[in-house]
């Protein structure tokens, strides 16, 4: 069984009272294994960032299963849900999302806060995994005094401090010029290879090239699944 | 979440903006203080009515004739009944008639009180000069008066009082004695006051066997209710009417002026309790703004696996922080306040540590009642919403 496993999903957003009813994912099929690097392509209102944030637990499907490591999704609580978040999921967004009052190091340890890790050990986690996307000496920046693609890498290195199983990255290079993007995905590619299942959502065919897995939505469905041949 | 980072978090909270959090806790600081000020007031003036009442002597108990009875019974021949009583030791006889007294060309209205030789050490009492009246002075209803201080003062001004003669309707006292000064008792000054021996009053003034009040003491303050008992069975067995006479005690009329006081001190801490509320409000009010400037950020950390309750925690802690952080700095202000009422306007105030103890309840109860709104729907919000929020 596949470490993500899709069957039938749908989400239907209802706008007002008006009953008008955006279908933004129609019956999506998708599967996953464990270790993989996929990105999801497609245009604004493809659906792509909606399926992301069901594979997140962020959001939770109209109808359709989702499956997460053989466990249904779909039955777990919103404490169950943060706990999936914490642990086996990692978030990079398109935007940073860091806390622009605390530094590098305490918005990359903010996910062992809530694991309950003991501040002495959450420090040295956090240091070593902004050491990992090599900004160790920014440890103690906070968010305005670094660079766009400097705040990612700290988002990144968030994402990675609590060993998450899977990473979901939002267009995570929508807000960075060229250099820094191909410097982003280096990092995401590194961390697949260390075996963390990444899934990127862009609309960029540069970024999705680095990806042997390309998935291809429209209006809400997978019209794309394209893998690239071993060692090619 | 570990404990510590829960007070980390909602400390910073706090200080991330000292001004706001000391407005919004000023509302609190206002109101826990005015509760400790009102209460300290009240408690001042309470102690103090109480030292005034048992100024005027202790373990006291009086007896006076009933409001329906045409013919008093409370006369000289209950005197010696009363004494009798084992747990009774003073007895003193009060015939008091307000009438006017003459020295030379002045004349001044005042209470005049027929009595006995131990009203000194009963009535607290005490002679600047000469001496009180004597058994020998009662038994032969002798012409001595003993003047309180005011009015000798007005009489005789600088001359010496003792010796002279004063006129009392047409009868003549010697002055024997002046009373030292008193002070208002609150409820009648004792320093505009002359006593004479009660026999003399009965017959030349009054003309009457009737003793208008009778002031048993019982023997100590643990034989007050046996006394009280003692002297009701007796009067009832002497008169064989309830109505016919009056019964009070000292206990009594502590108790009556402590409810007073507390009646008082209830309804204006009461009042002040109300500012406590509004400053709750303000809280709540900060909070809800609170939670939306952050709306952002708690979206960001449900994304990374805050649960709802590590939220709703973080908010009601900011709250009951900035409450009892106001709490703190009220009960300070309050000691500061009721000090400063005591030395300029010279109110006696006692500060009771209960009022300091329910300050600091008042004002973390309100904060996390007044937390709970905002910091519930900081708990509730849809991450997606979060992170979307601009």
């Amino acid at each position: 069984m596949s470490l993500i496993e899709l069957k039938e999903v749908s989400k239907i957003y209802s706008m007002g009272k008006g009953s008008i009813e955006v279908r933004a994912l129609k019956g999506v099929d998708l599967a996953v294994d464990e270790g993989e690097f996929v990105s999801i392509m497609g245009q604004s209102g493809s659906g792509k960032s909606t399926l992301l944030n069901i594979v997140g637990c962020l959001d939770k499907p109209t109808s359709g299963e989702y499956w997460l490591d053989g466990c249904l999704v779909g039955s777990l609580g919103s404490d169950e849900l943060a706990e999936v978040r914490n642990k086996i999921m990692g978030f990079v967004f398109q935007s940073f999302n860091l806390l622009p009052k605390l530094t590098a190091v305490g918005n990359v340890e903010l996910p062992l806060v809530y694991a309950g890790v003991h501040p002495r050990i959450r420090r040295e986690e956090a240091i070593r995994a902004l050491d990992m996307v090599g900004l160790a000496d920014r440890a103690s920046h906070r968010p305005n005094e670094l660079s766009g693609g400097q705040q990612q890498r700290v988002a990144i290195a968030r994402a990675l401090v609590s060993n998450p199983r899977v990473v979901l990255a939002d267009e995570p290079t929508g807000n960075l010029d060229t250099k820094s993007s191909y410097e982003i995905m280096d990092i995401l590619a590194d961390m697949n290879k260390r075996g963390i299942t990444v899934v990127i959502v862009t609309h960029d065919p540069d970024i999705a090239a680095y990806t042997p897995r390309v998935l291809t939505f429209r209006d809400g469905e997978c019209i794309e699944d394209v893998r690239a041949l071993e060692g090619v | 979440m570990r404990p510590a980072d829960y007070l980390r978090l909602a400390l910073s909270g706090v200080t991330s903006n000292p001004f706001r959090s000391i407005l919004t806790a000023l509302g609190v600081i206002i109101g826990v203080s005015a509760v400790i000020i009102t209460v300290s007031i009240g408690t001042g003036a309470k102690v103090q009515t109480q030292s005034q009442i048992q100024r005027l002597g202790s373990n006291l108990i009086t007896i006076s004739s009933g409001y329906r009875s045409l013919r008093s019974v409370i006369t000289s021949d209950i005197l010696p009944i009363i004494e009798n009583i084992n747990t009774v030791g003073e007895v003193v006889p009060q015939v008091q008639r307000q009438s006017t007294v003459v020295h030379g060309a002045e004349g001044l209205s005042t209470t005049v009180t027929g009595t006995s030789a131990n009203y000194p050490s009963v009535r607290n009492l005490k002679l600047a000069q000469g001496s009180f009246l004597t058994d020998a002075d009662i038994d032969k209803g002798s012409w001595n008066c003993v003047l309180g201080a005011d009015l000798a003062e007005e009489l005789f001004g600088d001359d010496n009082p003792l010796g002279q003669k004063v006129r009392l309707d047409r009868v003549r006292f010697t002055v024997i004695g002046v009373a030292q000064r008193q002070g208002d008792s609150g409820f009648a000054s004792s320093d505009n006051a002359m006593y004479v021996p009660y026999t003399t009053m009965q017959r030349r003034i009054t003309g009457s066997k009737n003793i208008n009040t009778i002031i048993a003491q019982a023997v100590d303050a643990s034989s007050m209710d046996l006394a009280y008992s003692q002297i009701y069975a007796m009067l009832m067995m002497a008169t064989g009417d309830e109505d016919s006479f009056r019964i009070s005690n000292q206990a009594d009329m502590l108790e009556v002026a402590s409810d007073v006081t507390d009646t008082m001190t209830l309804l204006l801490s009461g009042i002040a309790a109300v500012s406590l509320v509004v400053g709750g409000i303000g809280i709540m009010n900060i909070m809800l703004v609170s939670v939306t400037e952050r709306t952002r950020e708690i979206g960001i950390r449900k994304a990374i696996g805050a649960k709802e309750h590590e939220i709703l925690s973080q908010f009601m802690l900011e709250a009951a922080a900035l409450s009892l952080a106001g709490g703190l700095l009220g009960i300070v202000v309050g000691l500061v306040g009721s000090r400063i009422v005591s030395q300029v306007f010279s109110w006696p105030t006692a500060v009771d540590m209960k009022s300091v103890a329910l300050g600091f309840t008042l004002s973390l109860i309100v904060g996390v009642f007044f937390g709970a709104y905002p910091a519930y729907k900081g708990a509730k919000l849809d991450p997606i919403v979060g992170l979307r929020y601009e």
